[in-house]
């Protein structure tokens, strides 16, 4: 691996409670070299995941955020202008497939469609990723892998992946963990009291039965360990909760209301 | 017979008649009289005569709609007042009416009554604005806190602690003289007061959300129904009282922080030092949920012991019982009388408890009142279209077609999901004709689209993205002259280039050609829980606010309604066409829709997609707006048309035609994803379809 690939290493173990066998079936997954698809709600634990997963087959990880104006040699790479003429610049996903990374593209499906396409022939038997404007034909390292997230409850109305895309993936299907394990890692990752990551969780689930009836997804796992990082800080439970899960998920006055009527009934 | 004689002797015999007369008609003045009469007669011509001059004030600020009436109904009470307390409210009246809406007013003459009611001069005082309590009700009634402002709110409140959906209405109080209001938990939903008074807790709000967290717990913890053969309404009274404390003690195990919510309503109630079952009963319920609580009262210590002992197994029906039987075999033995009539559980945010009780056929339980006065209102509304007009034969039901229109039929098949046929031929769409330009009743003034330049502006900016080519671009289909010549000049200089010298086209602007599907069956009628407003109207409005918008951003769409009668007679109205504008004739249309029969979408969504099929536009969205599943009166299995819609929907997608369903129908899960999978909305407010049908078109177009 060279030197400038050490940058991706993942060097510490990233916090990862499982909720089931993912951890298992990635692995078997990436022995086989299969692109994988990350499907869950927003701040449930896919990003994370796959950290861990990097960090535990010691591969480097190339992670993009993926955005509407994202084009294919965003991707890809380019040719720039300098001085003394033209440079080709590799991109994050042709730096990945050369050297052997996991890439990960967080939120494929806020890239546009003529984008996402050009992962096709990276993503069957061919393994291979032409570099048209360079005239290269680059053949993936035999350690890449090519890791996608989705979110398919959110704007899944206005934004979907194509299905010859899709069929190129397995998917693994991330939820909330389970009461018991979500507190867990609350406990864990704000370092807070158990019975205070417990109460956390409990305000969540009651957001969680309002997907759907107002709210677009619930209050995430993400939003729990920021809210209990603050109450570890010193910051009264009820305000951090209001800064850190009920403002930031609506613009409706009537359901932030509802979500602070949750936070009163769970603080004693 | 004298009134009637002194009427038409003396048309305008009080100044307000002739104040309404201009706007009501001879009819509505006559009838406004002959309550001041009414009124003269019982309260005295004092009294009459201070309304009569009030009641123009009162017109000029709100007109004469509905809340007129329902303060002409409000001075109908007056009677039940004394003659004294009559002329006192009167003289207030003006004042008041300026600060509180009929509502509001009604809540606060009550609140007046429940507080003063055995203290004449103190009444009279509080009517007179004497009294301190008298402002404060005054200014709780200002604050505006009431069911209506925060139905929403408890909404999601009530779905997020239940962790399932619940319907919410309002109920109002009846007579003025009534026990308090006190909310009704049903199964199929949850009835809270339309408004709380200010002797039940100062903070609305929170009162409101103590409520509704104790109307949960009874949902999750209480057995229902039980039988009431053979207990005395005393023990009733008292199982309910410790059934009260044990599921708020449950509830509290989980919520702690419900104990403070609704430990500001116990101190407020259990402050009388009386020796009553009300006294007692508030004393006990504060004892029961306060456990530092000491009184000084035998009974009620007595009480709150055996509750707590018992709390190690809280979830033992039984037991707590038991002890409900011993405590009103005490209460027996003290001789307490219980008076059932004036009895309400306190404090303020609990529940009637009918919730627990099954009465037999002896009692009804309180909320049957409401959907009967909601029916009169529809009925005096109609009659109220009949006679504007409104009802046109264009869009009568089926049956009261004239033969002599022309109508023009369509077949289409069906899908049988239980043979696995597609039945050819097997339903009619008839279009039925509209009525002609002549025959419209004029346009009323277009219904304050208040939202319009919003949704407008929405439409617009959505569809205007760059449709021009981006210069100064890091790459692109051709170069950038101009920037390409400044790169060239930068690099003989010796000068870093900008490397950004491309070209390349922006989003392309992708036209739409929408159709809106609306249902019009009878289950449209029905009024919306706590309005005076039915379904249909709300389409209506949402349907007229959202086609002025479209017309205007120039979209192409085109407003369709459908209902069915068997499968021979599925009718189907083309309101506005794509080559129509939406112009009066159309909104009228709108207006003049009426809802009969029942809801065969298949074959309504056929016939749609074959007309959204002709259009020559690249994208085309069928959006339908209904309220519930399809059913039609021929047949007899409910999964038969839903198979056949999602069949439907199926290969209208296929077509290239994106189908989206906006449901108000609170079941509809059940079926509605199975039938258009994950294109649905469902509306849990039916009040929110105005602003909720124009997001989703908003959604739909960005895409």
């Amino acid at each position: 691996m060279s030197a400038a690939m050490n940058q991706y290493l993942i060097p510490v173990e990233p916090y990862y409670y499982p909720s089931g066998n993912e951890v298992a079936l990635f692995k078997a997954a990436y022995g086989l070299r299969m692109p994988m698809m990350l499907k869950g709600p927003t701040g449930c634990g896919k990003t994370r995941f796959v950290e861990y997963m990097a960090w535990k087959l010691g591969r480097p990880l190339i992670t993009i955020a993926c955005n509407e104006d994202m084009t294919a040699s965003d991707l890809v790479g380019r040719y720039l202008l300098d001085a003394s003429g033209t440079v080709w610049h590799d991109g994050p996903l042709t730096t990945a497939v050369r050297h052997g990374a996991i890439c990960y593209l967080d939120e494929v499906v806020e890239a546009r469609q003529d984008t996402t396409v050009i992962i096709h022939p990276l993503t069957d038997a061919r393994r291979i990723l032409p570099l048209e404007k360079k005239g290269e034909v680059l053949h993936a390292h035999p350690d890449f892998q090519l890791v996608v997230s989705y979110n398919p409850g959110y704007q899944s109305m206005t934004k979907d992946l194509k299905q010859s895309t899709k069929q190129r993936f397995g998917a693994i299907d991330f939820h909330y963990p389970d009461g018991g394990h979500e507190a867990e890692i609350v406990k864990h990752e704000a370092r807070v009291d158990v019975e205070t990551a417990r109460t956390l969780v409990g305000i969540a689930h009651k957001s969680r039965a309002l997907k759907g009836r107002g709210l677009e997804e619930g209050i995430s796992t993400r939003m729990l360990i920021y809210a209990g990082a603050l109450i570890r800080d010193g910051v009264a439970a009820v305000d951090a909760c209001r800064l850190a899960m009920t403002r930031p998920i609506t613009d409706d006055e009537a359901l932030y209301k509802a979500l602070d009527g949750f936070i009163e009934a769970h603080f004693a | 017979m004298s009134n009637l004689a002194r009427i038409s002797s003396k048309p305008a015999d009080w100044s307000i008649q002739r104040a309404v007369g201009d706007r009501l008609g001879d009819v509505a003045a006559k009838e406004i009289g002959l309550r001041l009469d009414r009124i003269a007669e019982q309260s005295g011509f004092h009294v009459a005569e201070q309304l009569d001059q009030a009641l123009p004030r009162i017109i000029h600020k709100d007109g004469v709609g509905q809340h007129f009436r329902d303060l002409l109904d409000l001075l109908e009470e007056l009677p039940a007042l004394g003659r004294g307390e009559a002329a006192g409210l009167a003289g207030s009246l003006g004042y008041l009416a300026e600060h509180l809406d009929v509502p509001g007013l009604r809540r606060w003459t009550v609140t007046g009554l429940r507080a003063y009611g055995q203290h004449p001069a103190k009444l009279l005082a509080y009517f007179r604005l004497d009294d301190p309590l008298a402002a404060r009700s005054l200014a709780h009634e200002q604050a505006n806190v009431r069911f209506a402002t925060l139905h929403n709110f408890l909404q999601y409140y009530v779905d997020g602690l239940l962790g399932d959906h619940l319907g919410l209405s309002s109920r109002g109080q009846g007579a003025l003289h009534g026990p308090p209001l006190r909310s009704v938990v049903t199964e199929g939903g949850l009835f809270l007061p339309e408004g709380y008074s200010v002797l039940d807790g100062a903070d609305g709000s929170a009162l409101y959300r103590a409520a509704a967290a104790h109307a949960v717990a009874h949902l999750k913890f209480s057995p229902q129904k039980l039988s009431t053969a053979g207990l005395k309404p005393m023990l009733l009274a008292v199982i309910a009282l410790i059934e009260d404390a044990r599921v708020e003690y449950l509830m509290m195990r989980k919520l702690p922080g419900l104990r403070v919510l609704w430990n500001r309503f116990h101190k407020a109630s259990a402050d009388a030092d009386n020796l009553s079952f009300a006294g007692l009963s508030s004393r006990l319920a504060l004892a029961l949920h306060d456990p530092d609580r000491e009184d000084d009262n035998y009974w009620v210590n007595k009480g709150a012991r055996l509750f707590r002992e018992q709390l190690v197994e809280p979830g033992d029906y039984a037991a707590f019982r038991r002890i409900a039987s011993i405590l009103a075999n005490d209460l027996g033995q003290m001789r307490v009388r219980f008076i059932a009539e004036s009895y309400m559980p306190a404090p303020a945010y609990r529940d009637d408890n009918s919730f627990l009780w099954d009465y037999g056929e002896s009692q009804n339980p309180p909320p049957q009142q409401e959907p009967l006065q909601l029916d009169t209102a529809r009925m005096e509304r109609d009659e109220n279209e009949q006679q504007t007009g409104g009802g046109n034969a264009g869009q009568a039901p089926p049956a009261s077609v004239s033969p002599l229109q022309i109508q023009v039929r369509f077949e289409y098949p069906e899908w049988d999901y239980q043979s696995a046929v597609e039945r050819d031929a097997w339903t009619t769409v008839i279009e039925q004709p509209l009525a002609a330009k002549a025959a419209m009743s004029p346009a009323s003034p277009v219904s304050a689209p208040q939202s319009h330049r919003n949704l407008f502006s929405m439409i617009k900016a959505r569809q205007l993205s760059r449709s021009t080519k981006l210069t100064r671009q890091w790459e692109g289909e051709e170069l950038d002259l101009n920037a390409a010549v400044a790169a060239r000049v930068d690099m003989r200089s010796g000068l870093p280039p900008d490397p950004r010298v491309f070209k390349r086209p922006g989003r392309r602007l992708i036209e739409s050609a929408i159709l809106v599907l609306l249902d019009i069956s009878e289950s449209t009628n029905d009024c919306l829980p706590g309005r005076f407003e039915s379904l249909l109207d709300a389409i209506k409005s949402a349907t007229l606010n959202l086609g002025t918008a479209m017309d205007q951003a120039k979209q192409r769409f085109a407003i369709h309604a459908f209902c069915s009668n068997g499968r021979q007679e599925v009718s189907y109205y083309r309101i506005k066409d794509f080559d129509e504008t939406f112009g009066a004739v159309e909104q009228t249309r709108v207006r003049a829709l009426r809802g009969s029969c029942s809801t065969r979408m298949g074959a309504a969504l056929r016939h749609a997609q074959a007309m959204l099929a002709e259009q020559p536009l690249e994208r085309k969205i069928l959006l339908l707006v209904t309220d519930g599943e399809p059913s039609d009166v021929d047949v007899g299995d409910a999964n038969y048309l839903i198979e056949d819609t999602a069949r439907t929907v199926r290969v209208i997608h296929g077509e290239g035609t994106i189908p989206f369903c906006l449901t108000v129908d609170k079941k509809a899960e059940r079926y509605v994803a199975h039938i258009f999978g994950d294109r649905y909305l469902l509306l849990d407010n039916p009040q929110d379809l105005v602003t909720q049908l124009s997001h989703v078109f908003v959604r739909l177009l960005s895409r």
